[in-house]
């Protein structure tokens, strides 16, 4: 393959953002729909946790109150994060074999598609991450954050990063097999464990706190919800930053042989 | 001719079989699915045991009465997407016409496309459901809140529950005849109210509540009943209502489905 160089490359993913984004555009209608329902599922975990934190939480940092902001954060970043059929869809040209067109292009096939994944989030962030933040701003009063702006916006940046590799890895995952719906709802179901978008960590038995602190999960919903709300600072990022490392060499290591692949079985 | 009630039972079951049997093409993955299905269903309920582990109760209902409420909510919410998965899928049928193969079938339209896939792959809700439900049971049955025959009717709840969820993604499909585009729609009608009605309802907000009470009335799903037959409020005539709420809502959904079918347009492409 003739190599385009840096400048080809990023006008490619640029490119693949802003498409992405146009894609996503024409249903605004629709998700502004979804949207009240996503705030519902955030309105739910409120209710249950100020319900059963009114007499204290036992927790230091923690009151009702910042449990019901800790909740909203969450239910704002999975769109960020979390929700995103993107990898499914892309599994889905593996398996039709559509996909050959795009490892054909003369751009590398992982920023192509982080490029999609990329213009989806940015997206969502407009129109899902900032209405619901509207929703909630006018019907419970969400606060802006309480760490420092750098800081939460580097995990705002970083959390989106993670989440975006999930997706791309459940997309390589049809490479090798039939069906990938699967990983995207163990994805999920893990993300909703362990990664705290629903109970800060904090509140979970001892021993689960601890494996889950260690994982990336807690990179997508528990550390940028904390570094939001002023609960943890730099050393969480830092965790994070490590994992976006960690799974970006492991996605260029997996994207490499699923190109090997898709050569062998002929896409 | 209209098609004979035995013919409807044959049908369904022929459908039904078959669907069973595309699913188990690839077993491991249908298993696989089914599980994580289950256990993705479960995380709502582990996350609230979570909570109740450290705080005991949520507006005095302690986790065995959570576990009771939602088990039964979530075997309904199986029942309801065996069934109504194709339902679901009305808007890819609006947009690409493919409703018109289903109009020229010798069916009511709703049946032809129910018959056309039974989604087994949620069984793993269902069983999780099933779990949750005898915990709770087990526990409520040595501590005597729960005797007799409000044991016999726990079999009903979830078949409420089915009717209601069923209603409701019903008439939101109907909507499809005029609006096209449901999907959205049925996380706002269906998807979010099914899992506000796990947790006991006098925590929500009023507005939510008054949501579940009325227009998509979950409340008689589980949560009425449930609260009457462990003793913490009501009327005894809400077990004769919850189902009849049941009914009453299949019904008005099935007549908005027939209104809305005269107004099918097809793609013309």
């Amino acid at each position: 393959m003739v190599n385009q160089g840096q400048p080809q490359t990023m006008r490619f993913v640029v490119a693949a953002i802003r498409m992405s984004f146009r894609r996503n555009l024409q249903y605004r209608g629709q998700h502004m729909i979804n949207n009240v329902a996503s705030a519902i599922f955030g309105f739910i975990y409120m209710a249950i946790w100020r319900s059963v934190a009114q007499a204290g939480t036992g927790e230091p940092g923690y009151t009702a109150l910042s449990l019901v902001q800790y909740i909203m954060v969450n239910q704002c970043l999975m769109w960020l994060t979390t929700f995103d059929r993107y990898g499914v869809l892309l599994a889905g040209r593996v398996r039709d074999g559509t996909i050959g067109s795009d490892l054909m292009r003369p751009v590398g096939f992982m920023a192509l598609q982080m490029g999609q994944i990329y213009g989806g989030k940015l997206y969502n962030f407009f129109f899902r991450t900032l209405a619901l933040v509207a929703i909630f701003a006018l019907a419970v009063g969400m606060q802006p954050p309480a760490g420092s702006i750098p800081l939460v916006v580097a995990a705002i940046i970083t959390a989106t990063h993670i989440g975006s590799l999930m997706v791309y890895f459940v997309g390589l995952a049809g490479f090798w097999t039939v069906e990938t719906g699967w990983l995207y709802i163990l994805f999920q179901t893990m993300t909703i464990l362990i990664g705290g978008p629903s109970v800060p960590l904090d509140f979970m038995p001892a021993a689960v706190a601890a494996v889950a602190r260690v994982l990336p999960f807690a990179c997508i919903g528990y550390y940028p919800s904390s570094i939001y709300m002023g609960l943890l600072g730099g050393e969480a990022l830092l965790i994070m930053v490590v994992w976006a490392v960690i799974l970006t060499l492991v996605a260029i290591n997996v994207t490499r042989r699923a190109r090997r692949r898709a050569e062998v079985v002929g896409g | 001719m209209r098609p004979s009630a035995a013919a409807y039972v044959r049908t369904f079951l022929v459908l039904a079989k078959s669907g069973l049997r595309e699913r188990m093409h690839y077993k491991a993955n249908f298993l696989i699915t089914s599980l994580l299905r289950g256990l993705t269903a479960l995380a709502d309920f582990l996350i609230v045991a979570v909570i109740l582990m450290r705080f005991r109760v949520v507006d005095g209902w302690d986790m065995y009465e959570v576990a009771l409420l939602y088990g039964l909510a979530s075997l309904g919410n199986a029942i309801y997407h065996v069934a109504g998965r194709e339902m679901e899928q009305i808007e890819r049928y609006l947009v690409s016409g493919d409703f018109d193969a289903i109009l020229v079938r010798p069916w009511p339209t709703l049946f032809t496309l129910l018959a056309r896939k039974l989604d087994f792959g949620r069984l793993g809700n269902g069983v999780q459901g099933l779990v949750v439900t005898v915990i709770g049971v087990n526990e409520l049955t040595r501590r005597g809140a729960l005797a007799g025959w409000e044991h016999v009717y726990l079999f009903l709840i979830p078949l409420t529950s089915a009717a209601i969820i069923f209603a409701v993604a019903l008439a939101t499909a109907a909507a499809g005849f005029w609006l096209i585009r449901t999907d959205d729609l049925q996380v706002f009608t269906t998807y979010a109210p099914v899992t506000a009605s796990y947790y006991p309802l006098s925590i929500y907000p009023g507005w939510l509540k008054g949501m579940l009470y009325t227009l998509i009335p979950m409340a008689f799903g589980n949560y009425l009943p449930v609260r009457y037959l462990l003793g913490k409020g009501g009327s005894p005539w809400v077990l004769l209502l919850a189902p009849v709420v049941g009914a009453l809502a299949l019904w008005l959904a099935y007549r908005l489905w027939l209104t809305g079918e005269t107004r099918y347009q097809s793609t013309g492409s």
